[in-house]
């Protein structure tokens, strides 16, 4: 997986490319803006039923919902402590997905995020969450 | 419900098992991709486990919550197949705290139990520990189709 090319998308750029987890099975591509994240389903991301494995698509939720979190704190850390996600329909090999999160509040040590993942107008995963901000980050 | 793959798939990498532990057979691609789990039995109860490598980790060298996710949605899976005869089923809700972080070494173990089961639907939980301290629990709704 991670020995297969990534043809650059224009207007994006990769979420996290050196780190582990993202490397092994993204890319995960975030809009130069910030306003929403992409994602092809892959052979590899799929469960034994042909369909997005539901780990890869909470997933994928929570490297969305965690670098939307990140943009709006600054360069403070912040780590997922609370993450609720309701698988809505399958997603198919070959699909792109489209995901968008919104802060709904922070505080001095929290923020409360919703996020959401489609295929074109299809909702395939809702989901909120909390995030934990790190002291003196 | 396609017809859902009843084939082992090899583990993306060796990794040897823990003492008392064996490589519980993968028939989800992505759990193959981030495995091998293990699996041991206690007491009629078949519990899990994986240990985190560069695989499962952020930039920071932490357990990524995606890898816990996934170990999380495949040892609920299991534990529901084994209380249902592998009934065909899908993850609908999953509710995830992340309580301490693990590390790159770490072994994390899950003894999942199925808290109610009715004719559509399945109620799963399980804590995830790294030696006595948990680290992240789920709760989750399956969707069943059970077997006539």
């Amino acid at each position: 997986m991670t020995t297969e090319a990534r043809p650059a998308l224009a207007g994006y750029s990769e979420v996290f490319p050196e780190a582990g987890f993202n490397a092994f099975v993204g890319p995960v591509w975030r809009a130069d803006d910030g306003s929403h994240y992409v994602f092809d389903v892959r052979d590899v991301h799929l469960n034994g039923g042909g369909t997005l494995h539901g780990g890869m698509a909470m997933a994928l939720a929570d490297i969305v919902m965690g670098r939307t979190v990140r943009d709006a704190l600054d360069g403070a850390r912040a780590l997922t402590i609370s993450l609720s996600c309701d698988i809505v329909t399958p997603a198919k090999a070959g699909e792109r997905i489209a995901g968008r999160a919104t802060i709904t509040k922070r505080t001095r040590t929290i923020v409360f995020i919703a996020g959401e993942l489609r295929v074109e107008d299809r909702v395939v995963l809702t989901a909120t969450g909390i995030w934990k901000i790190l002291g003196d980050g | 419900m396609a017809d859902y793959n009843d084939k082992p798939l090899p583990p993306a990498r060796s990794v040897p098992a823990p003492e008392g532990w064996r490589a519980a057979d993968q028939f989800d691609p992505f759990e193959a991709a981030m495995g091998p789990y293990f699996e041991r039995w206690v007491e009629g109860v078949r519990e899990f486990a994986f240990i985190i490598d560069d695989r499962h980790t952020n930039a920071q060298g932490v357990a990524h919550g995606g890898a816990l996710l996934t170990f999380a949605d495949a040892a609920l899976g299991y534990a529901l197949w084994d209380a249902t005869d592998r009934s065909p089923c899908v993850t609908i809700s999953q509710q995830s705290q992340f309580m301490a972080p693990a590390f790159a070494g770490d072994l994390v173990t899950c003894r999942p139990e199925m808290v109610r089961k009715t004719r559509d639907v399945v109620f799963m939980r399980g804590d995830f520990r790294v030696g006595d301290r948990i680290v992240f629990t789920a709760t989750a709704v399956w969707r069943i189709w059970t077997k006539a």
